[in-house]
């Protein structure tokens, strides 16, 4: 249940995707339902993207793919055509320039909003029988603004001198236009759409939930859980080269198991772990050429999808006190590697798919709140309710969004 | 309850957070400007094409074990592209295509040899245009002064006239008198200034013999000045011709370099690679049987070149492919050439778009106009080739060139 903040940002290069480990927001808890006791719960998170932790575990700007040098050798190899190949090839050679030499650098920034409104019902559907249903509507806002620093003004006028000569204004011209604003007339030449500042409200995965109270005694208790999460999201959108997902597109099936131990009446300590089996299935995918590169102008839209399996394991304490509650807990998740295989274009090609895919994530998780169950136990109170507010910060990771989220929690029995 | 919902009403309403707005750092150079609108406005051009090229690039499927290595006969051709390109430019290069080589690189070697010997034969073409130039005005020059002076030398020389007795001989002075008589009635005329030392006179008086030195000496002065002003010119003339004829066979050399690769491609493909264009450089024969009749390639433009009036292409295709296309006309009167347009594109780039529709395959053509005092007036662009009954598209390269008209 907590796992469904869905911020997938498809960089030119990055490995964010809908599909990502996402930090969670609440402590485990290994408690049902009563027997016909219904809870309505409305979570509101509050994410943004903005840094990541890289392959090597070092955090980096999300926008980082968007800085890159044009080398003549990166031009060519961006080249899909071998006549355009040879062609930038022999204007190098005739204008003495070597692959090394750069027109300059492409610079970008991305900032990513998303806040999930997630309304949650769920029921005790007997003493140790809890299921639930959770409905995420993702409302995102993202900011995207790409621009170039030329250098290096010698080479380019030599390059427009050499172009000139050929007769061919076009390319001059071209070449203006496509050092002005790389990225996006990149995105144009491989069919992306332009990126484009964008806010959007979507409906996310919707998942249905089972908990089963395997033991209870007066110290322990152990929950077993399993989830189901559809595909009701939208995943990125294959002609965006930077988008924000609501879901992955495929099913997933999850178990888990979790475990309370009241030391007190007031502590608590719980651990869960839970193991999410994410389905294999057939998406569109663009397909890359190039090991170093995401960008590409190959759609494969039935490309065999294979995401990589979620193990994830939660440790907390939780002090309560007459309605007043802090927790504090730990949570470390571990992603396998995505496998892409498809007919299309050569194996090797779906192989860089699966580049920076496997990850793990480190998380630090901070609660407080206040419910009125006590009070509406004692009469004193007409209606019981739990507010909790919640900050998760990841501490470590690879391969993940790195920002922290914040969330309110507000939810009511009857 | 119902404050509970407005409650949770009032949280969803509040939560939706927008992202900053962004501006990324962004420092360009200033952007290309084109005038060839203008400056094609104030000049006029021959229709005749001077030269076109036509050349269908192959796919890296038509080079799939494509391996080539130049002739033992056309080795020259290929040395004297490579003689004009930097160290570092050949050291880049390789002539040879391995089988090991894939054919994506094939493709782009062989695009890198194409515009190679293309640029090649710009540069020579503009070299030879030079030099070319510089012996028209030389010659101008020396034409000038002769204009001027020769006619003065000639008037000097023909108001003196050695009556002789007998010829001098090879090597003597020549025995004159100013005026004739019984004994020296025989005329001779100087034919230059030069002709004057060998003259020895007998003067009948001090007043002839001074008339005779004053001529001799203006004679050898104008002699002077025509030398001063045409000996160098004559010189740097005959410097000249070698190296024009020098510059047109390394342009030459360039051609053979694209055919020989291309015809080698037609080889291996079996498809149509290479087109033979009939130009001012090399017509061709007319369309049908009138042979000797030759029809050139053409292009009329009007309103001061911002529209175009007639264009005829004849080309015939293929030298080695299966389907070979014989000398056919493509113009707008017959058809052959459609969707034509001359227009100036969004960024202020002049343009020359037309079909040109062969029996095997049509040509669609995207130019860029331009004009330079060298090269005259100049089409040169891509072109996509779409072959008949076939999903195959090629890409290719055209250039169409003009000269001015002085």
């Amino acid at each position: 249940m907590k796992n469904w903040v869905m911020i997938g940002c498809l960089l030119a290069s990055s490995s964010v995707f809908s599909a990502d480990l996402k930090a969670p927001f609440a402590l485990p808890s290994a408690k049902v339902l009563p027997k016909g006791v219904r809870n309505l719960s409305y979570k509101n998170i509050m994410a943004s993207a903005e840094n990541k932790y890289g392959a090597n575990g070092q955090s980096v700007s999300l926008a980082d793919p968007l800085f890159k040098n044009i080398t003549f050798a990166d031009v060519i190899k961006g080249k899909t055509d071998p006549a355009d190949k040879g062609a930038i090839t022999q204007a190098m050679y005739a204008i003495g320039a070597k692959e090394t030499d750069s027109f300059g650098s492409t610079t970008g920034q991305v900032n990513i909003k998303a806040t999930a409104h997630v309304p949650v019902f769920a029921i005790g559907v007997s003493k140790k029988m809890t299921v639930a249903i959770v409905v995420p509507i993702i409302e995102s806002s993202m900011n995207v603004s790409t621009g170039v620093i030329q250098d290096n003004q010698a080479m380019h006028d030599k390059m427009k001198a050499e172009l000139s000569a050929k007769g061919v204004d076009d390319k001059v011209a071209e070449l203006d236009y496509k050092m002005n604003d790389p990225i996006p007339s990149k995105a144009e030449d491989f069919g992306y759409k332009a990126p484009v500042n964008e806010n959007k409200t979507v409906l996310g995965d919707v998942q249905m939930v089972a908990k089963y109270m395997a033991h209870e005694d007066d110290h322990n208790r152990i929950v077993f859980s399993s989830n189901l999460v559809a595909p009701t999201g939208k995943d990125n959108d294959v002609n965006e080269m930077i988008d924000v997902a609501s879901g992955d597109s495929q099913w997933d099936i999850g178990l888990g198991v979790s475990h309370d131990y009241s030391l007190s009446d007031t502590v608590t300590f719980s651990s869960e772990m839970t193991y999410t089996v994410q389905l294999a299935d057939q998406n569109p995918e663009r397909v890359p050429f190039l090991d170093n590169s995401k960008a590409t102008p190959y759609i494969d839209f039935n490309t065999q999808r294979d995401l990589g399996d979620i193990l994830a394991t939660t440790f907390s304490t939780k002090y309560r006190n007459e309605g007043w509650n802090l927790g504090a807990g730990y949570s470390f998740q571990y992603k396998q590697g995505d496998k892409y295989t498809g007919s299309l274009y050569a194996a090797q090609n779906y192989h860089y798919l699966e580049v920076d895919t496997q990850q793990n994530m480190q998380t630090l998780i901070l609660t407080a709140g206040f419910d009125t169950l006590s009070l509406f136990k004692a009469k004193k109170f007409p209606v019981p309710l739990m507010l909790t507010f919640g900050h998760s910060r990841v501490l470590a990771g690879k391969n993940v969004v790195n920002d922290p989220l914040t969330s309110v929690d507000f939810s009511m029995f009857f | 309850m119902k404050k509970i919902i407005a409650l949770l009403a009032l949280t969803l309403i509040g939560c939706g957070r927008e992202a900053d707005l962004l501006k990324a750092q962004k420092s360009v150079f200033p952007k290309s400007n084109f005038s060839t609108m203008s400056a094609a406005s104030n000049k006029n051009f021959e229709s005749d094409m001077r030269d076109m090229t036509l050349l269908i690039y192959p796919n890296s499927e038509d080079l799939e074990g494509f391996t080539f290595s130049p002739r033992e006969e056309t080795g020259p051709s290929w040395n004297m592209v490579e003689a004009k390109l930097s160290s570092e430019y050949r050291s880049h290069i390789t002539r040879t295509f391995e089988n090991s080589d894939s054919a994506g690189d094939k493709v782009s070697q062989l695009i890198v040899w194409i515009q190679t010997a293309g640029g090649v034969r710009d540069n020579t073409f503009r070299e030879s245009l030079s030099l070319k130039r510089e012996q028209k005005a030389n010659q101008d020059s020396i034409e000038a002064a002769d204009n001027e002076l020769k006619p003065k030398i000639a008037d000097v020389l023909s108001s003196i006239t050695c009556f002789y007795q007998k010829r001098a001989r090879t090597g003597q002075k020549w025995d004159c008198r100013t005026v004739a008589d019984a004994d020296y009635k025989r005329e001779k005329k100087p034919s230059d200034c030069g002709d004057l030392d060998y003259f020895t006179f007998v003067f009948p008086d001090a007043d002839s013999e001074t008339t005779f030195e004053t001529q001799k000496a203006s004679c050898n002065s104008i002699k002077a000045e025509l030398d001063a002003r045409t000996t160098d010119l004559v010189v740097r003339n005959q410097v000249i011709r070698p190296l024009i004829v020098e510059k047109d066979t390394i342009r030459d050399a360039g051609k053979t370099v694209v055919l020989e690769l291309l015809e080698s491609v037609e080889k291996h493909n079996r498809g149509t690679f290479v087109a033979t264009n009939s130009t001012l450089d090399k017509a061709l024969d007319c369309p049908g049987n009138a042979t000797g009749v030759k029809c050139v390639s053409f292009l009329k433009l009007g309103n001061k070149n911002t529209e175009v009036l007639d264009m005829a292409i004849y080309s015939d295709f293929g030298i080695y492919s299966d389907q070979k296309l014989p000398t056919t006309e493509y113009s707008l009167k017959n058809g052959r050439i459609k969707n034509l347009k001359l227009f100036t594109n969004s960024w202020g780039v002049r343009k020359l778009q037309f079909d040109m529709l062969t029996d095997l395959f049509t040509i669609s053509a995207d130019l860029s106009m331009t004009v330079q005092d060298d090269m005259g007036l100049r089409f040169v662009g891509e072109t996509r080739v779409y072959l008949k009954d076939s999903t195959i598209v090629r890409r290719g390269v055209m250039k169409l060139e003009f000269n001015e008209k002085k």
